[in-house]
């Protein structure tokens, strides 16, 4: 008696799945393993046109020396501070999902989903340009606030204070329609016999909502919250280097804009690559940690 | 089925392939030369030309194989891409047809010259500051020039004597090689010059100017005061903008401050204008950090003062500190600016007024503080402009050959004045302009022709370099444009309006008069050589300095709007606390010891 054909074929089709896999996993080497060979700059003083090499071997006296640069401090507290802002604003998307979910008009809908989208297409440079236009002591909203008696005429651009509020405000403007896209999905994956049930029960739009869609939502944002965990300290740099002035400097420098500035613009590369170094082991010990978290709280694991 | 297979694994191989490919080398490793290349070009040696030396006019002709086509690209930090503009202009034709080449001139930034280098791919001819050195002469990206003396009369030339020396000692990591020139060396036989007009100093508009009486401007308190006057009588723009005395531009790190300061106490900035050398004693300041000597105005101290008195009299932009080049550009072309401390910003409002009216009398001009910045004695050529030939280039020889080219009289005389025929030889036996192209540059209508033309072009001066004060051996200028009987030609109505109602020939008469009486100075005292001879920074002063700067630039906005002197004093103790808390001394000592071990060493040159 043979073995069943499906059996027989089945460890060919694996074969062939992993095969189909492997340009991706290529480019996964490629682009998120291999830079972490850069890693060894961070032990050598590293001049660009010297072979790596061939300049002086420094051992671990750059690690050192973050422990003695404040900059390094100041930076971690900004960068802690937009990614806490940002944590707590997580939920922003999903709510506005569900909020979206909830227009029955189709084209009004989807009017608002492309506009709340196109912003994510905007680079922040012309975001700035558009932000100079408007909150400029001369700008469009600063002055009409003037003339309302609601401002006082100073530009928020130059205010230290407004930092964090300010820059979560475009950062959310920019990215909330299209992180909700994610949600939608999760949305229309749901069971409308589930939403016909809870009708027939009595249940109204609002009921829907809390009992149904957001339930149906939690594990979709878990697991991008965790995940977002992962990238707690990579808030990236171009936005802050780019409302960055004398008056912001302070409030608005986070890690990435520091290594920046540390790694090319002062030419100092194995100093912003050691700062890298400790940057990624928070960051992975944040996602180790979360981790742990959700499977004490929720049973399962993400990663 | 067996088809879905095949393709299932050639889309995935391609995919893979495709992904490799994308990330492997161009293939464009070009084998480092070293030596003369052209090992299989014909020996047909052709004269390259007979440029002089500048101002020696010696006519060395250079030697060299031309007789292949070959392209050559000359990339440094001060270029700008030569795709997309006019190009080549007639000047830069003259030196492709001379060496048989074709030129593409490309633009560096710091990372895209530190990843060039780190792959051996920068271009033939490469401009670099003092901050790569270390690592061109380390990697071997260089070529030692002194190895084709042959075919570069013009580096090796008499008159470059100092600058080539500064060069072997000071630039060739202890090898005593030359690999590096730096451009327009000012020569024996060079004249003061002050040009037509000065680009910075107490910058103003004229017509308003002149409405207030135009008072005498001898200081900053005078030229505040000139300033109030005006924008009473120019509250807003004719569009109704609020209209102010000036702002900041937040993108040059502190050079707002110190360059004002320089041009008003008598300096010149090293790079980053952390440290200041004064241009009568020759003398290194900490310019920011002035601790040590109370009784000195720095460049940063005096400029951040100026500021704090626009501030208080309620004449600067309340966005001063979130301005950056581009805005300040915007604000000035729509008139929102009365004054400056420099030209750069005022040019698209220059131009567009005088679109309209021809006649206008609403001109930027610059009058000038106490420091004219004129007759600088680069004698080792411009600190922060080495040129090299890369090791990795295909055409070495070409590539030494086009360089001493770029280093000849009759090169600086065309870059400056344009090719022969833009000008030629009078009845005096010198050379003079032409008519038509005097009238080319001063004729709207002739703008293109006058870009075409290649004559002041920005990447030919960034190859040159600018010493108008040098003497060409055919008794002319360099640079015809200086000629005094040309200066005046060029003038706009405003500037000839303001040299009639101020009894001058030309705008910078202000300046050379200045002098003269004994009332200002210009920089003919300095010694840009010890900038030059100053070893490699260290990092860990680097470092120091960076922060500082940093420090510095955050610190601005509490000195600047200080209400009163108490407030300032108290802003002021405070930044110099926390630059002392950041190592300010460290630098400051590190600094005075290699000023002091540089200026030794140029005396030992005999400069």
């Amino acid at each position: 008696m043979g073995r069943p054909v499906a059996c027989a074929r089945k460890p060919k089709k694996d074969y062939r799945l992993l095969l189909m896999l492997l340009p991706f996993m290529a480019l996964v080497f490629l682009f998120s393993y291999v830079p972490i060979f850069g890693w060894v700059y961070s032990v050598f003083d590293y001049i660009p046109g010297v072979p790596l090499f061939e300049c002086d071997f420094m051992g671990l006296d750059y690690f050192r020396i973050i422990f003695t640069d404040d900059n390094v401090l100041r930076a971690l507290k900004n960068t802690f501070i937009f990614a806490i802002i940002g944590m707590a604003l997580s939920p922003l998307p999903m709510l506005f999902a569900i909020l979206l979910n909830e227009i029955k008009c189709g084209p009004v809908r989807k009017f608002i989903q492309t506009f709340t989208t196109l912003p994510n297409f905007i680079s922040w440079v012309i975001i700035f340009s558009l932000a100079f236009a408007l909150f400029s002591t001369d700008g469009l909203i600063t002055s009409l606030l003037v003339k309302a008696g609601i401002g006082s005429g100073t530009s928020v651009l130059s205010s230290g204070s407004s930092v964090y509020w300010f820059q979560t405000f475009l950062a959310q403007w920019k990215g909330l329609g299209w992180s909700s896209i994610i949600y939608l999905a999760a949305i229309a994956g749901i069971d409308q016999e589930l939403y016909e049930a809870a009708r027939v029960d009595g249940a109204g739009h609002f009921r829907c909502a809390l009992h149904i869609t957001l339930p149906s939502m939690i594990e979709t944002y878990v697991v991008l919250f965790i995940l977002g965990i992962g990238n707690f300290l990579n808030t990236g740099y171009e936005q802050y280097m780019l409302f960055k002035n004398a008056l912001t400097a302070t409030n608005i420098e986070v890690l990435d804009l520091y290594v920046y500035r540390i790694g090319l613009e002062n030419m100092d590369y194995s100093y912003g690559v050691a700062i890298s170094i400790v940057k990624s082991i928070v960051s992975i010990t944040l996602v180790v940690v979360a981790n742990l978290v959700a499977k004490k709280l929720r049973g399962s694991t993400v990663i | 089925m067996k088809v879905k297979q095949l393709m299932a694994v050639v889309s995935s191989v391609a995919l893979l392939a495709g992904c490799l490919a994308g990330c492997g080398d161009k293939g464009n490793d070009a084998a480092p030369s070293g030596g003369a290349s052209g090992g299989s070009e014909t020996s047909d040696s052709v004269d390259a030309g007979d440029g002089g030396t500048e101002a020696g006019g010696e006519g060395a002709a250079a030697q060299g194989d031309l007789s292949e086509h070959v392209e050559l690209s000359i990339g440094g930090i001060n270029l700008a891409n030569s795709d997309g503009k006019v190009w080549p202009t007639e000047v830069i034709k003259q030196v492709e047809e001379k060496f048989n080449v074709t030129i593409i001139m490309k633009s560096y930034d710091k990372e895209s010259l530190n990843l060039d280098l780190s792959g051996g791919t920068t271009c033939d001819i490469v401009q670099i500051n003092d901050e790569n050195i270390e690592g061109v002469l380390r990697g071997k990206h260089a070529v030692s020039l002194e190895d084709y003396k042959d075919i570069a009369p013009n580096i090796f030339a008499d008159t470059m004597q100092l600058r080539n020396d500064v060069m072997k000692q000071f630039k060739s990591a202890g090898e005593g090689k030359q690999y590096f020139v730096t451009p327009r060396v000012t020569v024996e036989g060079a004249v003061m010059d002050y040009g037509a007009d000065l680009f910075g100093g107490y910058v103003l508009r004229w017509d308003l100017y002149k409405e207030i009486g135009h008072p005498e401007i001898k200081n900053d308190d005078d030229y505040i005061a000139a300033l109030k006057a005006m924008k009473e009588i120019y509250p807003q723009t004719e569009d109704g903008l609020p209209v102010y005395a000036m702002s900041a531009y937040n993108d040059s790190g502190l050079h707002t401050y110190f360059f004002k300061g320089c041009v008003t106490e008598g300096f010149v900035n090293l790079e980053g204008g952390l440290y200041v050398q004064d241009v009568e004693t020759n003398e290194l300041v900490a310019d920011i950090y002035d601790a040590a000597n109370p009784d000195v105005v720095t460049p940063f101290w005096s400029g951040v003062q100026f500021f704090n008195k626009l501030y208080r009299e309620g004449l600067l932009d309340p966005d001063c500190f979130i301005t950056k080049s581009e805005d300040l550009n915007d604000k000035y072309a729509k008139g929102q600016y009365l004054g400056g401390t420099v030209n750069w910003n005022c040019g698209n409002f220059n131009k567009n007024q005088k679109s309209a009216d021809p006649e206008t009398l609403k001109q930027f001009v610059v009058l000038p503080c106490k420091m004219g910045w004129a007759n600088e004695g680069n004698y080792a050529g411009w600190s922060g402009k080495y040129f090299y030939v890369s090791s990795h280039s295909e055409n070495v020889e070409r590539a030494v050959m086009v360089l001493d080219y770029l280093q000849s009289e009759e090169f600086s005389r065309i870059a400056d004045s344009g090719v022969e025929g833009r000008w030629e030889i009078g009845e005096d036996g010198k050379p003079h302009l032409t008519a038509d192209t005097i009238d080319m540059k001063t004729n709207p209508d002739r703008a293109k022709e006058w870009e075409e033309s290649g004559i002041d072009n920005s990447n030919t001066t960034a190859c040159v370099g600018v010493a108008t004060n040098n003497m060409a051996a055919d008794g002319g200028m360099i640079n015809l444009w200086r000629e005094p009987d040309v200066l005046a030609l060029g003038l706009s109505y405003a500037e000839k309006d303001m040299c009639e109602t101020l009894g001058l020939t030309v705008p910078s008469d202000l300046l050379k008069n200045g002098i003269e009486a004994g009332t200002n100075i210009d920089m003919r005292g300095v010694n840009a050589t010890i900038r030059m001879c100053l070893e490699t920074t260290p990092k860990d002063i680097l470092r120091i300095d960076s922060n500082c700067e940093e420090i510095a630039i955050n610190a601005i906005p509490s000195l600047v709007q200080a209400n009163s002197d108490e407030e300032f004093a108290a802003a002021k103790a405070k930044l110099l606390e926390d630059l002392k808390n950041a190592n300010a001394e460290t630098s400051v000592e590190w600094w005075q010891n290699a000023w002091e071990t540089s200026k030794s060493a140029v005396e030992q040159l005999g400069k």
